[in-house]
């Protein structure tokens, strides 16, 4: 760190939030009123470049790459026991081919059986499926880590704020969002704020978190997106999946307004005062 | 630790791995290839994160640095190119000049995401890294200086310096637009 930085650094190294002790003594003899400005121009740049540059998802099917790659390289990796040579032998190569085949056949049976085992009674392919809780599950663990900085993402905070990223992202504000905030709070829930995110499909996204003021309760979010009619769901019903890892109803997706739904939260109690706040169709399904 | 483990611990930040390379090799193909290629060598050496301890996010943006300016030094055509990359920075120096003073939350959001993301593609890519590393992953300076392999104060220098460019370019945008609020606020600060 520098010992006598310059203003510039003084004062980005303040919004940063990385002043020693001694920096930060600097700091407070310095006149406030010709800081703050300053400060909060770097606080607000920093949104805005998280805000322009975090909308973006690795693209469909290289998380499947990617784990069809790691199965394959374990399986090459196993069948090294036959000696610690810097050269690879014919037979270990022939070992690594056979544990590669029996893998692949093992994927394919999988692929056989799942496909026998039709969810004809299900709202949505198994593809979609897949996607969107994976995608609503992976985005809503990560925004319940308790870290500062995982909320600091949640840009959108003030009303004028929530009408803007809707208006930019989402081509207008949802009007569940309008009553919605509210009505948590007054159930127990606090408005974090709401992001930009990238729900699988073709319609933009936001997500908005809300956090117990109960510490025995876990926190909930609300995932919008304009509604492209990719997904063949009733407007008159909502549509719910468990979690994978708990076993337990985590998900509920409903379409109104000209847009799409998906509520989460690991504890059914916050989902049903969610269910409750955002005027969610009383008629369930399975998604 | 078990592959299945990994698997699952490591691909919840996907996203934002995907990210930081297309930011880095700016073609989504380039980018996906090495995305798969920092994964495979996480898988390879997870012993030695689990050694390490500390964020998994950190340390795969580490393995993807690392691999992708050796891909860069491989794909190098001559010394020059190769040292453009190499040379430490330790030369520039961060920007003296305090921030503006002016509101930023007075400019259009669209205005600005589309200026902003101009010019943070026109950075080079240490500077376009460390902006990254510190604006959409949230990372602080030490963290940064992990992951890239460099001096904190070099991180720094970085940093600043590409704030300062970004700082200019939305001034730029304000006087071309002719919005007099902020452009008065520039003209005051200058």
């Amino acid at each position: 760190m520098p010992v006598n930085p310059s203003e510039g650094e003084l004062l980005r190294m303040a919004a940063d939030g990385e002043l020693t002790p001694e920096l930060q003594a600097s700091m407070d003899g310095r006149d406030q009123q010709s800081d703050a400005p300053r400060v909060e121009f770097e606080r607000e740049l920093r949104r805005r470049v998280q805000n322009a540059m975090q909308d973006v998802a690795a693209p469909e099917g290289l998380r499947d790459a990617i784990r069809r790659a790691m199965v394959e390289d374990d399986a090459g990796t196993v069948a090294t026991p036959l000696g610690d040579t810097t050269s690879p032998s014919f037979w270990a190569g022939v070992q690594r081919f056979a544990a590669v085949a029996a893998v692949l056949l093992v994927c394919a049976s999988l692929i056989v059986v799942a496909a026998l085992q039709t969810r004809p009674e299900h709202a949505i392919p198994t593809e979609q499926f897949t996607q969107i809780t994976s995608f609503v599950t992976e985005q809503h663990q990560r925004a319940c880590s308790t870290a500062d900085d995982e909320d600091s993402r949640f840009i959108a905070r003030e009303d004028q704020e929530i009408a803007d990223l809707a208006e930019h992202k989402l081509d207008g504000l949802p009007p569940v969002l309008a009553f919605s905030i509210s009505a948590m709070r007054d159930s127990g829930y606090r408005f974090v704020g709401m992001k930009g995110c990238g729900v699988p499909g073709n319609g933009a996204s936001v997500h908005a978190l809300f956090r117990p003021e109960d510490d025995t309760r876990k926190p909930v979010s609300l995932f919008v997106q304009q509604d492209t009619a990719e997904l063949d769901l009733s407007k008159s019903a909502c549509y719910f999946a468990d979690c994978k890892v708990t076993g337990k109803r985590s998900i509920v997706v409903w379409r109104r307004d000209g847009f799409v739904y998906y509520l989460f939260s690991h504890d059914e109690a916050g989902l049903k005062t969610g269910q409750k706040a955002f005027g969610v169709p009383d008629a369930e399904k399975p998604l | 630790m078990e592959r299945e483990a990994f698997e699952k611990l490591s691909l919840e930040h996907i996203d934002a791995v995907y990210r930081m390379a297309l930011q880095l090799a700016k073609h989504p193909e380039e980018a996906s290839d090495l995305v798969q290629e920092t994964y495979l060598k996480a898988l390879r050496s997870a012993e030695r994160f689990e050694e390490r301890g500390g964020g998994i996010r950190s340390w795969l943006f580490t393995i993807l640095h690392n691999t992708f300016y050796s891909r860069v030094k491989r794909e190098a055509r001559g010394p020059t190119a190769v040292e453009e990359f190499y040379e430490a920075d330790e030369r520039e120096t961060a920007p003296h000049e305090a921030p503006p003073a002016w509101d930023l939350r007075s400019l259009d959001w669209e205005h600005v995401d589309d200026r902003l993301k101009k010019a943070i593609f026109e950075l080079s890519e240490e500077h376009r890294e460390v902006l990254l590393l510190w604006g959409v992953e949230g990372m602080k300076y030490r963290e940064i200086a992990d992951v890239t392999g460099v001096p904190i104060g070099t991180v720094m220098s970085r940093l600043h310096r590409a704030r300062k460019t970004l700082a200019d370019s939305l001034e730029e945008m304000t006087a071309e637009l002719g919005w007099s609020d902020a452009a008065d606020e520039v003209g005051r600060n200058s």
